[in-house]
């Protein structure tokens, strides 16, 4: 493999890293104060209030429901707002959070809902706050999942960053598409392919250890 | 001194009523039973008094405050006074014995320094010091249950409740934890309130039982006066007849009202503290040359108190003067029937 075909590779995996943990840093701390919010609207022993609970469910599903190639046109307008530019890999950033947020927030929704009930009646009984509820109770309960569900997202947005490639975003994904795809460059491609195996394969690696790490011992 | 006063306490669900004016004072150190068959409203009573269901009316007087009529933020103080401990001990499996306990000190506001120290004496209290740093998933279910006792004691609560503490448990981890409430109720003087289904559990365990059923306080006294009586309400009775002895089928089958010459008497004999520690049995065979044989039953602990509960068989006519005899010599002796004699 030429030196030229390497350093191509380098970058294109370096652009990936950016936009794939930009998105994911951001749809975590937009996503999970999401989950929290519709999580403890929507169960009466916290504040039970579902004209919060619902729109914002359903509004979750609905940025879900979008095709995430339709969500990057649609949101040119609103890259070139926040970014300056709706080109490379710095704007490719803000259509894969607004999909990420979404995908995460209700993947750890479903992670705080797994929480027994008796453990947030528990603090409850405790003198408890709901905000304590969620802090010492729900969330280190749920840790494990969040983790896990962190994940799935990361690599989610794995895939979804070469789709970015349609707008110039740079990265593995366009590499494999520009080079291997329309120019006929097997090598590439292979290496493209290899590359983002290796990419998935550490991202699951470490999800999977710093979940091990929350979850409670056995034995 | 009365720790909780529970004055006409009322609830529904969707109409339907569930509790219905209960009312009942529990004293400091005093160990009270509330038993019920499911669905009589134990839970919501239980979870009026802790505040996580606010009753349509009555109150819930607990250390001079109404439970019933605090706002959020007052309640959650209160809770403090309350220590709760779960069936199903309800702790956090992704925390260790120690970080379980120290969270309600955690939430009370206790420095961290304080918080270690004070989970020390906890752990020790219940026999846990060596599992400090194990998590839930690490220990039995006895042990689980007294960290989460370890955790209700942890604010020092004026009331403990109980609710189903024992119900998932295996019977020696069941007098394990059994044995730690009594324990703690004579040492810290602490009242307890035991929530239960099971009768055999309140025999052992209560001074003083509290029988719900569909909503109604219909007992408040001792469990010896439910023992020693011959007419309970049936659901008393259905909820008594799990913990007492009962005829062997094969007597059951022959059994029958009518005294019937050369027949043995079937008799059941309650007797209690000092009289339960005589021998009856000999002494009524030499009184009155009769054979008295214990067909079930035998001698236990009632809330601390010898108790001997049997059903007799007697092969001779129960005369006034045995019945005298017996009536004098027994908390309870009452006629089941006849069966036929093996002469």
């Amino acid at each position: 493999m030429s030196r030229v075909i390497i350093n191509l590779v380098l970058q294109a995996t370096e652009q990936t890293l950016i936009m794939v943990l930009a998105a994911g840093a951001i749809s975590l701390l937009v996503g999970l104060p999401l989950a929290v919010i519709v999580f403890s609207a929507s169960r009466k022993e916290l504040y039970g209030s579902p004209w919060i609970a619902r729109p914002l469910s359903l509004l979750i599903d609905a940025l879900r429901a979008v095709p995430f190639i339709i969500l990057l046109v649609i949101l040119l307008p609103v890259t070139r707002w926040i970014v300056g530019t709706s080109l490379g890999t710095t704007a490719a950033i803000v259509p894969l959070s607004i999909a990420a947020i979404p995908y995460y927030a209700r993947i750890a929704e479903i992670a705080l809902r797994g929480v027994d009930t008796g453990l947030i009646e528990a603090v409850q009984v405790m003198g408890g706050s709901r905000w304590m509820v969620i802090c010492y109770g729900v969330i280190p309960e749920a840790l494990p999942s969040l983790i896990s569900g962190l994940t799935v997202t990361l690599i989610t947005l794995t895939g979804a960053s070469a789709m970015a490639g349609a707008i110039g975003a740079g990265g593995l994904g366009d590499l494999a598409i520009r080079y291997g795809y329309q120019r006929f460059n097997t090598q590439v491609m292979v290496a493209v392919v290899i590359v983002l195996i290796a990419l998935v394969g550490l991202i699951q690696a470490i999800g999977n250890f710093a979940a091990r790490r929350a979850a409670p011992q056995h034995g | 001194m009365s720790v909780l006063n529970v004055v006409d306490l009322q609830h529904s669900f969707a109409g339907t009523p569930v509790l219905k004016d209960i009312s009942f004072q529990v004293q400091k150190g005093e160990i009270v039973g509330l038993i019920g068959p499911s669905g009589a409203g134990k839970s919501t009573l239980l979870r009026a008094l802790c505040g996580l269901e606010k009753p349509d009316s009555g109150k819930i007087i607990l250390q001079n405050q109404d439970i019933a009529s605090l706002h959020e933020r007052e309640l959650r103080k209160a809770r403090q006074g309350i220590g709760l401990v779960f069936q199903h001990f309800n702790l956090l499996e992704t925390r260790t014995v120690t970080q379980n306990v120290a969270l309600p000190l955690k939430i009370a506001g206790w420095s961290a320094q304080k918080r270690q120290a004070r989970v020390a004496e906890l752990l020790d209290l219940v026999g846990l010091s060596e599992h400090h740093s194990k998590y839930p998933a690490q220990l039995s279910g006895g042990q689980k249950q007294r960290v989460g006792i370890a955790r209700a004691l942890a604010n020092d609560p004026s009331l403990l409740l109980c609710d189903e503490a024992t119900s998932a448990l295996d019977p020696q981890s069941t007098t394990t934890v059994l044995d730690l409430l009594s324990d703690i109720n004579r040492t810290l003087g602490l009242t307890i309130i035991l929530i239960t289904h099971e009768m055999e559990v309140i025999r052992r365990f209560a001074q003083r039982v509290l029988v719900l059923e569909q909503g109604t306080l219909v007992h408040d006294g001792g469990m010896l006066d439910l023992l020693t009586r011959s007419h309970n309400p049936p659901a008393i009775q259905a909820l008594l007849n799990e913990t007492r002895p009962t005829l062997p089928p094969q007597l059951q089958d022959t059994l029958t009202q009518e005294p019937r010459t050369d027949w043995n008497v079937v008799i059941r004999v309650v007797l209690v503290g000092a009289s339960a520690q005589t021998a009856f049995l000999s002494e009524l065979t030499k009184h009155f040359s009769a054979q008295a044989v214990l067909v079930a039953g035998g001698a236990s602990l009632c809330a601390g108190i010898p108790t001997v509960d049997m059903i007799l068989t007697l092969n001779a006519p129960l005369t006034d003067k045995i019945s005298r005899y017996l009536s004098e010599q027994t908390q309870l002796m009452e006629v089941l029937g006849y069966v036929p004699g093996h002469h």
